[in-house]
């Protein structure tokens, strides 16, 4: 009797064990399938002569580039060919494998910082040649600013003209962070078919920076859609401080064009530049030496240029009525939509502490603030839909096309001109990759 | 007031309190309220009715009723022959900072409150030669929010209104089995089935120009998951247990519509989403002992730790940062049996007492409840009836958070 109820203690602890191990393995996630990207290449062909002997998963065609769906080794055999491509899986969720089940995000087809970081980096991959990230700091919760320069020689610092594309200060106007991205795509995936691109980004530097305030965008995706201002908890409890009005010219000029109240939409923080976002803007600008910027906001569909603190005129004020004019006929010309254009503070409203008076001010440069469609509250106010995201971009790219050239052409050589590349003097210098 | 107090007042209070706001991180993400975060506590481990209530929670060591199965399923076999037990409750929890309140868009200087009456336990439990069956449904988390409401008055007329609401719930189904081994030992096993959903809901409604922006997701949760129990009679008087959780997937069917809607203009415009998510649970396991002092007095002591590092989130397609450590909950309880004759009718009244402590996961704030628990019941043949009540105090968050439960059980034992 005592060995019988011995053997059920055994069997039933043994029983007890297996159940144990069953129940471990079934709660186990399983292997995951190997990754695979959809990727795009252009379709001309010189690639395609290039791309046939590879033998790889063609899907479709699609606006002039062939989607393949790609396993690790797939890119490794795209990069030993030389073959420019770049990463689409985000939009191909269910065709991916990856990931199935994945829909969309619940931004729709704007980016999130996690989405953007992706995709610049994916762009970046694909271009190695013309294409460099570079983060310029760290937000206050430790998200990246990223930039991504778009120049032939891209590792090289050289006596170019430079132009800064800036996006998102304020986090509820998503479309401005897709426009400064589509135009970094549009660069790269267009540099070797289209030689008018190709003269453009050989013949300068191009920055851009398609998300400023990461932590205000992720807020505003995630839990309430009209957020602005970046995440500084201020001492008053409340949060945060609206980046352009922290910028260091004319900062805190008066009560109108900003406020002291950091409960405030357009709180401009405890003094110029006491954000990390706009110090990390700040950092760049010191390194380098830009000719033009271009910071999207919106919306009102306008053009504005300084002064933002004073309605009185700049010294340059024909130069920058004549770029405006001249890229808002560019971009009449595209989808027949009108932007005014004038001073911020004679054509909208008075703001201190913005990023263009900043630039202007200290460094002379015409530096426009685009504020992208809609025009009114009544027309989506800071809603675009998503299939607007692509006709307010194409409307854009000729104006930002037309702002480059100016600059190079208008670019006067303060560095030495005897044709050799100046070795890269960024390490050190506070940018990172 | 003296010149020190005035000098502390003026100027030394407001200094430390700008110097903790300037400290502070800023918060996107809020730890002790996600939005999937359970109301009171993140650490749930079955669920407790009145009586494991008024002895602290320690039910992975002693039970009353089939709930059991939830939390330690060996203890089922303990049970008389046939149990049936339901069970209700009513909590009350306060919280400070939650989706859009205190974290920049709505700003209450009060902590504010959520109430929830539930049926949230029903459960039977059947012996059957050495084997004892369950079956038990319990609601073991709930996810509600205190409603938001402001509106803006022009004129002695509203103009602008915002509205921020969010419910949820996640029931467990459990079958269990449970025997004894030899005559020291009992096991017991369970599977346990969870569904559950969540709306969250966030409208501004311009009224002037007749503008709404809305944002409402929806999710339904699904998982499955086993528990395993396991009751060791060391001494006369002292048992001691071991219980488990798996690891499981709460997986997750989101949906998210927002809207923009200005008929005066002509414009809706929507960006609607689906995904299927998940949240990766993590494994918990627990230990406890009880000691019977005499025939009417006993203690209890439990100690359950809840795996939070591993614990993973994503979210419409994104891994979501949850900076959670792995925790832990304990406590002690005691139960004092008195008998007593009423209307000719032997009854016994059990007094119960517990203290306990209870971490939550998430690194900053460093957050953990102080939990005072009391009960008390009736029980007369076949039938009994308890109440337990819980008062649990936060600390680490800075606002003093407090968490308040009471619950009813009716059980049936033949």
């Amino acid at each position: 009797m005592k060995s019988n109820l011995k053997l059920l203690n055994i069997n039933a602890l043994v029983l007890l064990f297996l159940a144990l191990a069953l129940g471990f393995l079934l709660a186990s996630p399983s292997v995951p399938p190997e990754k695979k990207d959809i990727v795009s290449v252009e379709k001309s062909p010189q690639i395609m002569a290039r791309l046939q002997p590879l033998a790889l998963d063609c899907l479709f065609e699609w606006e002039g580039r062939i989607y393949i769906l790609t396993a690790t080794s797939d890119l490794e055999a795209l990069d030993q060919s030389g073959i420019p491509y770049t990463i689409e899986s985000h939009k191909f969720p269910a065709l991916s494998g990856e990931k199935a089940t994945v829909q969309s995000g619940i931004n729709g087809d704007y980016h999130s910082y996690a989405e953007l970081e992706s995709d610049l980096e994916a762009l970046a991959r694909a271009h190695p040649q013309i294409a460099r990230l570079f983060t310029l700091g760290l937000s206050l919760e430790g998200r990246k600013i990223t930039a991504v320069k778009i120049s032939d020689n891209v590792d090289f610092d050289e006596p170019e003209s430079e132009v800064l594309f800036l996006g998102c200060h304020h986090a509820r106007e998503w479309i401005s962070v897709e426009i400064p991205f589509l135009l970094a795509k549009h660069l790269l995936e267009n540099y070797t078919s289209n030689s008018a691109i190709r003269a453009a980004v050989d013949q300068s530097e191009i920055w851009i920076v398609p998300l400023v305030n990461p932590d205000g965008l992720e807020y505003s995706i995630r839990y309430y859609r009209y957020w602005r201002k970046n995440r500084r908890l201020n001492t008053d409890g409340s949060f945060g401080v609206d980046l352009n009005r922290n910028y260091g010219y004319g900062w805190a000029y008066d009560d109108k064009g900003s406020s002291p109240i950091p409960a405030s939409e357009i709180y401009r923080g405890t003094a110029a530049f006491s954000e990390p976002e706009t110090r990390a803007v700040q950092n760049l600008f010191v390194e380098r030496e830009f000719q033009a910027l271009v910071s999207y906001h919106s919306y009102s569909q306008i053009i504005l240029y300084p002064w933002g603190y004073t309605t009185d005129p700049t010294d340059k004020d024909s130069l920058h009525e004549l770029l405006a004019a001249e890229m808002s006929a560019l971009m009449q010309e595209v989808n027949g939509r009108v932007y005014a254009f004038g001073s911020a503070a004679g054509s909208l409203y008075l703001t201190n502490g913005d990023t263009t008076d900043w630039a202007f001010g200290t460094a002379g440069i015409p530096a426009f603030t685009i504020e992208l469609p809609p025009v009114d509250q009544l027309g989506g106010g800071f809603f675009n839909a998503e299939r607007d995201i692509m006709p307010i971009f194409r409307e854009n790219l000729p104006a930002a096309l037309y702002l480059i050239n100016w600059s190079i052409s208008n670019f006067r050589v303060s560095k030495p001109t005897s044709g050799e590349k100046i070795v890269d003097k960024r390490p050190g210098s506070g940018l990172r990759n | 007031m003296s010149r020190t107090a005035l000098l502390i007042r003026c100027f030394l209070v407001p200094a430390i309190l700008i110097a903790v706001a300037l400290s502070s991180p800023a918060q996107l993400v809020m730890g002790q309220y996600e939005d999937e975060a359970p109301l009171r506590t993140w650490n749930t481990f079955g669920l407790a009715t009145a009586a494991s209530t008024g002895r602290g929670e320690t039910n992975l060591i002693q039970t009353d009723d089939s709930s059991a199965a939830l939390a330690n399923p060996a203890l089922l076999a303990g049970l008389p022959g046939f149990t049936v037990s339901l069970s209700g409750s009513y909590s009350r929890s306060s919280l400070f900072r939650y989706s859009i309140v205190n974290t920049g868009v709505l700003v209450s200087k009060k902590n504010l409150g959520v109430g929830l009456f539930a049926l949230d336990f029903a459960g039977v439990s059947y012996r059957f030669r050495e084997w004892t069956f369950a079956l038990t449904a319990a609601l073991t988390e709930a996810y509600d929010r205190p409603q938001a409401y402001a509106e803006s008055i022009s004129q002695g007329v509203p103009d602008y209104a915002i509205l921020f609401e969010q419910s949820g719930f996640l029931r467990t189904v459990n079958l269990a089995v449970a025997r004894g081994v030899g005559s020291r030992f009992q096991v017991g096993i369970g599977v346990n089935f969870v569904r559950g959903e969540l709306e969250r809901r966030v409208v501004d409604e311009s009224f002037n120009d007749d503008i709404t922006i809305s944002h409402q997701v929806n999710q339904t949760f699904s998982g499955v998951f086993f528990n395993f129990g396991l009751l060791a009679h060391i001494r006369d008087h002292l048992d001691l247990a071991f219980a488990l959780r798996t690891p499981y997937e709460k997986k997750a069917r989101s949906r998210s519509e927002l809207r923009y809607l200005a008929p005066q203009g002509g414009t809706d415009i929507l960006i609607d989403a689906g995904s299927d998510d998940l949240y990766r649970q993590p494994w918990a396991a627990g230990v406890g002992a009880r000691y019977e002092v005499s025939a009417r007095f006993r203690l209890f002591g439990s100690l359950t730790y809840f795996r939070w590092s591993g614990y993973k989130v994503e979210y419409f397609g994104e891994e979501e940062t949850r900076d959670f450590g792995s925790t832990f909950k304990t406590a002690v309880g005691g139960e004092w049996s008195f008998g007593a004759r009423i209307f000719n009718n032997d009854i016994i009244l059990p007094l119960r007492l517990g203290l306990g402590y209870d971490r939550q996961p998430m690194r900053t704030p460093r957050s953990a409840y102080v939990i005072f628990s009391a009960g008390t019941g009736v029980h007369w043949r076949a039938i009994t009836f308890d109440i337990g009540s819980q008062i649990g105090r936060e600390s680490g968050s800075g606002r003093n958070l407090d968490a308040k439960r009471v619950c009813v059980s009716l059980g049936f034992k033949k």
